[in-house]
């Protein structure tokens, strides 16, 4: 049995968006989603502010010390926050299964990945912004000789963290207790990050034994590139059973 | 640029799918002529969403093939063909129903988009809700907007697992009334269904499965009910 065909016109024309196209797509949907629950952001802030206060009273010392404490702290703070973040992103496009709507798509895939990735960046990055300042104010840190290098090095210290945290994010998010399993995955993974960026941090603070900072800008950089590039190119895989 | 009339044809050959050691679809030919909407059916654990897994191309299989008309399965352009309802509303709960839309629409490139999402939403009947958060919307107006979204870029391949999830009888004519105007525009339909009757109102074609093997496809003449309770035998009440 047949019902009536109703007034639906032809399909309708379609062309895929390109690549560029897709990344900002994807990109303006999660600024927008956050922007109106601001649930990731104000999880990572408040996270990352707990951690500052936790540095700040439980090893506040002498200037000297301080100087020492505050590479781990600042680079502590992007590691716990930025798991946080790169969890909760994966976890909202779980939420009613919108990541399978996502990727059944005809949008480049890898694409879907890089929007992804910078989203993340964009997260920690502000996360950063308001927290190594005010580590800084509460260690009585000063970072005016070195700010630019500092957050140098954390801007590629985050590309390095999302490029890592990302993929493995998409792979955790359909696991069974994904929220336990991806800082398992991630914390080993991102260790290499986590040792170059307290490491350009000291140098930067003048509190190492070496003078410059660069290899270890280098090995971060060459870190998230190689680790982005490995994941655009194996995405295709991981989101297809 | 896609669009205008569908019109192909969806065939899987000697399709297998290996779970562990278990399979969950065993050397499974089956063809999806165009204009026809096939009712998928078999008791749980059948296959029937492994299929469906399989023809969105959201799965891979571990033997065989699917093609649709030309196109391979592993060919990237086989995902601008298929539109899905799954078992879950794939939708963003912070958007409203408009954005979800416009979202999707974007990813699939639908050219008069504002056009084609009016449309839809009024078809689906939340044109007065467009802009409420879909979080907001009951089990059933997120089936709708889900409906939508599936239909937003006209696709050639349909396909329906369990469609008529927390839908009203006015919800359930106006997915019939919908699902029944793509198969007219020439779009191949798979629907699998618990609803046999509303299923039957529709199908032309049935497609059961048990225990990840083919048990009948062919034409549907009479009641589904009757031919699936025929094919399966007791099994059919599980």
């Amino acid at each position: 049995m047949s019902p009536p065909a109703s007034s639906e016109p032809a399909a309708p024309r379609t062309r895929p968006p390109g690549y560029v196209r897709t990344v900002l797509v994807v990109l303006a949907k999660d600024a927008r989603t956050e922007l109106r629950s601001k649930q990731t952001i104000a999880m990572m802030l408040l996270f990352g502010l707990v951690l500052t206060f936790v540095y700040a009273f439980g090893f506040v010392s002498d200037p000297a010390t301080n100087k020492k404490v505050m590479p781990g702290a600042m680079w502590g703070a992007l590691l716990f926050a930025g798991t946080l973040g790169v969890g909760r992103t994966f976890a909202r496009e779980a939420e009613d299964g919108a990541f399978g709507a996502l990727v059944l798509s005809p949008a480049e895939r890898s694409a879907i990945l890089l929007a992804k990735i910078a989203v993340n960046v964009a997260l920690s990055t502000l996360v950063m912004l308001v927290v190594v300042p005010l580590l800084a104010i509460m260690l009585r840190v000063d970072l005016s000789g070195c700010a630019d290098l500092i957050a140098l090095q954390l801007f590629l210290g985050a590309i390095g963290f999302a490029a890592v945290g990302t993929p493995l994010a998409v792979m955790a998010v359909s696991a069974r207790f994904a929220e336990v399993l991806l800082p398992i995955v991630v914390f080993p993974m991102v260790t290499p990050v986590l040792i170059a960026g307290v490491k350009g941090a000291s140098v930067a603070l003048g509190t190492a034994i070496e003078t410059d900072p660069w290899p270890w800008l280098q090995f971060t950089a060459a870190y998230g590139l190689v680790f982005g590039a490995g994941g655009l190119f194996l995405f295709e895989r991981m989101v297809t059973e | 640029m896609t669009g205008g009339a569908a019109g192909l044809t969806v065939r899987t050959r000697g399709l297998g799918r290996l779970y562990d050691d278990d399979y969950a679809l065993v050397a499974l030919d089956a063809t999806f002529p165009a204009g026809t909407v096939t009712a998928l059916l078999g008791p749980n654990g059948a296959g029937k969403s492994t299929l469906m897994g399989i023809l969105s191309t959201l799965m891979r299989p571990s033997e065989g093939e699917v093609r649709y008309g030309d196109v391979s399965h592993d060919d990237p352009s086989a995902r601008a063909l298929v539109g899905y309802v799954g078992h879950r509303t794939m939708l963003y709960r912070p958007l409203s129903a408009r954005e979800n839309l416009r979202f999707f629409g974007k990813l699939y490139g639908v050219l008069d988009l504002d056009a084609r999402i009016e449309h839809l939403l009024g078809e689906v009947g939340l044109a007065r809700d467009a802009d409420r958060p879909a979080g907001d919307f009951s089990r059933g107006m997120a089936q709708r907007l889900t409906i939508a979204r599936a239909l937003l870029p006209g696709p050639k391949l349909l396909l329906l697992d369990e469609p008529l999830t927390g839908l009203d009888r006015a919800g359930v004519a106006m997915a019939v009334r919908l699902f029944g105007a793509e198969r007219d525009r020439g779009a191949v339909v798979v629907m699998a269904s618990h609803d046999l009757a509303a299923t039957g109102a529709l199908a032309d074609r049935a497609l059961i499965l048990r225990r990840g093997r083919k048990a009948y496809e062919g034409p549907v003449e009479g009641d589904l009910a009757v031919l699936y309770r025929e094919t399966l035998g007791a099994e059919a009440a599980a």
